[in-house]
């Protein structure tokens, strides 16, 4: 577990840092995905969320949902391309849950990755995620999660 | 059978899964509003900088422009059940003059063009400007390139007066057509007749007027907003701003309900169909997720003038409908943080829609820093 900033970055989930998204592969294969307490913290409290349908295919940072705030409206990018297979339903009601829980119940999105080793071996993980961060935030300027 | 809109719809890769009225569509392409060039047939999408923005067709821009200014920083006495004083949260305060001044030339130096002037209301919807003409009249002499935008709120003739006086561009009010929801809903002890005297003092200057009309702003339901049609109609002003209530700044113990999508579309028919001739704009305000997409779609189908915030597929539907698409997003120059000023002052780009989606869509992955490439407005 990373805490940067105040902002938890757990360091077994896989990170494109630029985009502030995650991506855990789960026991069966697939891979959950979200954004970040960063990437939430900026957003501030989350208003809707629109995941892409079930069934729809979606390339490696392509919008897999699209998220809107009070100050940002945009999309959240796949860290790995794959099929999306299950969607979080209770965000259409219930959208701040990615602030409060974004790596559990927070979750958006599950696909079935076309080519983890390849798309995951560009993705940030284990003990080099809270370094990689750090350094996004201080470049932003960002003062820390509350 | 599927219209041929519908078809259109659906070949949208962006609208797949938004699921509009076949109906309603139908009598829209019926209508003809968007067709035969004229004002309905230009549409302009802008992105007002005080939210950042990205779709796969269009980006807001780094730089803020447009900022949103509150002199009573968050506070608002009228704690009306749509909006909780929330809306006034992310604006940069000012609450004396000499802060107005010291943020607006803060923001000037960062490459504001404009900005919007608001704050909360006393418990008569009426903002308290008055100790801040002087200097609104101050930093319109010492920045005569800045524009002004002013929530006015309720006001009488002398007060629209100061108003111009002091070089205000742009006066925007909310035109409330339901005394019962002025009661309920705003809690207050005003009357349809006082919002019409009001559009009616500001008329009678030469400031620009863009009167609003919020849609659903009876606790998610139509109520008056044709009556403030009328309202409006009487007044011809310079635009109409439509905007959707967003029920989830409503306190629980009041809910709101989300407006439906058709009701919205039919109001925009009607809307477009009673003022002829005036651009008739749809506001950043209205419900996020699918129903926006919804919303925007009927608005684009309608014949309205221009959308703020676009829901992503919506540039493409305008294209695809045959509308002459201008874009405001792609540099922060032209998008004015206030509709109208967006309106008034493009000359606007006119662009090739298709290049300017295939652009956005490929640069999207370029793009670097702040939340998945999107610079965040700070609060």
């Amino acid at each position: 577990m990373a805490t940067v900033k105040g902002c938890n970055i757990p360091d077994d989930l896989y990170y494109n840092v630029e985009n502030n998204v995650w991506a855990r592969r789960e026991a069966d294969g697939t891979v959950t995905l979200g954004m970040t307490a960063y990437a939430a913290a900026l957003a501030g409290q989350i208003v809707s969320c629109t995941p892409k349908k079930v069934g729809r295919s979606v390339e490696q940072n392509k919008s897999a949902a699209t998220v809107e705030s009070g100050k940002w409206v945009g999309p959240v990018k796949a860290p790995v391309a794959g099929e999306v297979i299950a969607v979080n339903a209770a965000l259409a009601s219930t959208p701040a849950t990615i602030n409060a829980d974004p790596y559990g119940s927070g979750g958006m999105v599950r696909l079935k990755p076309a080519n983890w080793d390849a798309d995951s071996a560009g993705l940030v993980t284990g003990a080099a995620v809270a370094a990689a961060f750090e350094a996004k935030m201080n470049a932003e300027g960002f003062a820390g999660c509350a | 059978m599927k219209t041929p809109w519908l078809e259109i719809i659906e070949s949208i890769e962006p609208l797949d899964g938004v699921d509009l009225d076949a109906a309603l569509v139908a009598e829209l392409a019926s209508r003809g509003a968007v067709s035969g060039g004229g004002i309905a047939g230009r549409i302009n999408f802008y992105t007002p900088t005080f939210k950042a923005y990205a779709t796969s067709e269009i980006a807001g821009c780094i730089k803020n422009a447009w900022p949103a200014v509150s002199i009573t920083g968050g506070a608002c006495k009228l704690g009306c059940d749509h909006c909780q004083a929330k809306i006034l949260e992310p604006m940069i305060p000012a609450r004396t003059p000499d802060e107005l001044w010291r943020v607006v030339s803060g923001e000037i130096a960062r490459g504001a063009q404009g900005m919007l002037l608001s704050g909360g209301s006393n418990h008569r919807n009426e903002v308290e400007y008055n100790a801040f003409y002087p200097t609104i009249r101050r930093i319109k002499d010492a920045f005569s390139e800045l524009r002004i935008a002013l929530h006015t709120a309720l006001v009488d003739r002398d007060i629209a007066l100061r108003m111009e006086e002091s070089g205000i561009d742009v006066a925007m009010m909310d035109v409330i057509g339901a005394q019962d929801t002025i009661s309920q809903v705003y809690h207050l002890k005003r009357s349809v007749a006082d919002f019409e005297r009001s559009l009616e003092c500001l008329a009678a200057t030469s400031m620009k007027v863009v009167p609003h009309i919020v849609l659903g702003l009876h606790y998610g339901r139509m109520l008056g907003e044709w009556n403030a049609l009328e309202i409006v109609a009487r007044h011809q002003p310079d635009a109409l701003v439509l905007v959707v209530v967003m029920p989830f700044y409503a306190h629980p113990a009041r809910p709101f309900v989300t407006p439906d999508a058709r009701v919205a579309g039919r109001f925009f028919i009607d809307a477009r169909e009673r003022l002829t001739g005036i651009p008739l704009l749809l506001g950043c305000a209205r419900p996020a997720g699918r129903i926006k997409s919804q919303i925007d779609a009927y608005a684009v189908m309608a014949g309205l003038n221009g959308i703020a915030h676009p829901a992503d597929g919506i540039v493409e539907l305008a294209a695809r409908l045959g509308r002459e698409v201008r874009v405001s997003a792609a540099c922060c120059s032209i998008a004015a943080g206030e509709e109208v000023l967006a309106l008034e002052s493009y000359s606007g780009m006119r662009v090739d829609p298709a290049r300017v989606i295939a652009r956005e869509r490929a640069s999207a992955r370029r793009r670097a820093g702040g939340l998945a490439g999107i610079p965040v407005v700070a609060s």
